[in-house]
């Protein structure tokens, strides 16, 4: 657990962090976002001091991270950023191993975590290890940048941008790439992003910032239907929020029991009417995309069915569009 | 090698020319006697004959490489010095130095030496050295300032200290720019070395300056010749050795 208690940090006239507190849990995943020059990354920074804060403290795990020296407290903290930084003159296995000879470990360990972590990131290691980042696309060097962050091990791991220099398509990836990867670890992470999207589709907690001071820290459903008013609902803004809201949401919430009127299993019964590339309905599937399926297949109801196949019930259209709003 | 494209053969062809006629020059000079005397008059010689073209051209070699070694440990030592966030504040009056040392003529710095340390080697090496002080002195800091601050970023995000930091990325990555101030540096000087034979250090000068003595042209380029094969040669070597740093870099 990280807890940032009345942090501020000054830069000459500038105050690019002004007495911002909140808590961060173990194990989840916690989103700054705000504009450029809100101070999202200076907060970042702070939490592994490579800025120290000009006032206020930072603990994790109870322990005030000024008591603890730097570069130790660095080395127990995963750090990714926009970029990468990858060392260029070293191969993609000496830069994941670089906490870990810093941390002294030994010859063998370090090789097999290499190995098993450019497993993990679906890089060959017989075809990878070897190679520098400037042979590497943009992906594999986010890649690379984020199994260097986690060689060591840690439980936190800070990010200010790590997609930011991704185009479109693989940043969706990227990011799936590192929920799932997150929830498998368990571990507690903190990213820093200017894309309300990509706020909402990681984050369990949401930090809104503009000018230094943390406006909203909320869970995402909770910022999309209840916007602290100004700058949060501003930034926020735009013809997605309904969309983002459902996509929050899934398909077990709104469950009906009984038959939809329109449409059926596939692969069940008939089942010529359903089209073969749309996926079925499961209490798992987000309302977003259960809306897609019902406006495409221009359906009141569908059926919704369990890993097995077999129905469970039925999710209705006037269902999920009571849902596309804020509570009334 | 793929750096040299489809110039790598005709590179390699020319360097091997370039190294054999100074071969020729220094250790066979009689060769090219039928053609030298064409340029002399009255029966002059046509190959240098007031002492070796070997050792000559060794105690050249000597007295630049021994100015460039002293300018460079000088330049780079002084450039990390400036780009360090206590020696920032110092680069302006370093640069100032450096600066006068290059605008300052190297026969000037000879005048004023040769009443202080004398005739012969010390005051040449003075004037080399402060001559060949500001190429290095510049890449240095070029090259130490243009490492690509997330590398620096993440290299602290990774709980590397200072000294790490400085000896396993920042330098490595300065490296090659470094010695392309070097070698800039070392071929200026292959050059200007030759005025150290008007205070009397030995070098290739002295068969320039004999030529210019005697009016006799054969001499004047076969000196001219020796000293210009010297430092293609070596400003090729030194760019080879420095492409393939640059490459080990991931600079390519
Ligand atoms: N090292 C620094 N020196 C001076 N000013 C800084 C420094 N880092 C950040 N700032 C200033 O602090 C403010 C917040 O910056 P930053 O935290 O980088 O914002 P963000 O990451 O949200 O874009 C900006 O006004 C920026 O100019
Ligand atoms: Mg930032």
């Amino acid at each position: 657990m990280i807890a940032i208690e009345s942090v501020s940090r000054r830069f000459g006239d500038t105050l690019a962090v002004d007495d911002v507190s909140l808590t961060v849990e173990a194990g989840s995943v916690t989103v700054l976002v705000g504009t450029s020059g809100s101070g999202k990354s200076t907060l970042l920074r702070m939490i592994n001091r490579l800025i120290p804060p000009t006032a206020g403290t930072i603990r994790i795990d109870g322990r005030d991270t000024a008591a603890i020296p730097g570069e130790a407290l660095r080395r127990g903290i995963g750090y990714v950023i926009q970029g990468y930084g990858l060392f260029p003159h070293w191969t993609v296995a000496r830069n994941i191993a670089t906490v870990p000879r810093l941390m002294g470990w030994d010859a063998a360990r370090i090789a097999r975590r290499v190995d098993d972590l450019l497993e993990l990131f679906g890089l060959d290691p017989a075809l990878y290890a070897g190679k520098f980042p400037h042979e590497l696309s943009g992906g594999q060097q986010q890649r690379v940048g984020v199994a260097r962050a986690l060689a060591a091990e840690p439980k936190l791991l800070l990010m200010d941008e790590p997609f930011g220099a991704l185009d479109p398509v693989i940043r969706a990836k990227a990011q799936d790439d590192l929920a799932a990867l997150q929830r498998r670890l368990g571990i507690t992470v903190v990213l820093v992003t200017h894309d309300m999207a990509e706020a909402i589709r990681l984050g369990d907690r949401i930090g809104v910032m503009d000018g230094g001071r943390l406006l909203q820290y909320a869970p995402p459903a909770e910022l999309l239907s209840r916007p602290a008013p100004g700058f949060a609902e501003r930034l926020l803004g735009g013809s997605d929020r309904p969309y983002q809201l459902l996509s929050l949401q899934t398909v077990g919430d709104v469950l009906q029991a009984g038959e939809a009127d329109a449409g059926r299993v596939g692969g069940e019964g008939g089942g010529g009417d359903v089209d073969p590339g749309v996926a079925p309905i499961t209490r798992h599937t987000n309302l977003r995309d259960a809306l897609a399926a019902l406006l495409w297949r221009r359906a009141d109801s569908l059926p919704v069915v369990g890993a097995d196949g077999a129905p469970r019930g039925r999710i209705a259209l006037a269902e999920v569009l009571r849902r596309a709003g804020p509570p009334a | 090698m793929s750096r040299d494209g489809r110039g790598g053969f005709g590179a390699m062809a020319a360097r091997l020319g370039a190294l054999l006629l100074l071969l020729l020059l220094v250790l066979a000079p009689q060769v090219f006697a039928p053609v030298l005397r064409l340029l002399t008059e009255n029966g002059a010689p046509a190959i240098y004959d007031q002492g070796s073209l070997l050792d000559l051209t060794l105690d050249h070699i000597a007295l630049v490489a021994g100015s460039t070694a002293a300018s460079a440990l000088a330049a780079v030592l002084l450039g990390i010095l400036v780009t360090r966030p206590a020696g920032r504040e110092f680069l302006p009056l370093s640069r100032a130095v450096v600066n006068v040392g290059q605008v300052f003529p190297p026969v000037a710095v000879l005048a004023i030496a040769v009443p202080l340390v004398g005739f012969g080697l010390r005051p040449t090496l003075i004037a080399l050295v402060l001559y060949g002080l500001l190429p290095i002195f510049e890449n240095t800091i070029a090259g130490l300032d243009g490492v690509s601050p997330p590398v620096m970023e993440a290299a602290r995000g990774m709980g590397l200290g200072p000294r790490q930091r400085f000896l396993s990325v920042e330098l490595p990555l300065a490296l090659p720019v470094i010695l392309a101030g070097i070698r800039l540096s070392t071929v200026i000087n292959i050059g200007t070395a030759t005025i150290g034979s008007t205070v009397a250090a030995k070098g290739l000068g002295e068969v320039i300056l004999a030529g210019l003595g005697t009016s006799n042209t054969a001499f004047i380029l076969q000196g001219g010749l020796i000293v210009g094969l010297l430092a293609v040669l070596v400003y090729d070597g030194l760019g080879l050795i420095e492409a393939r740093l640059a490459r080990r870099a991931g600079r390519v």
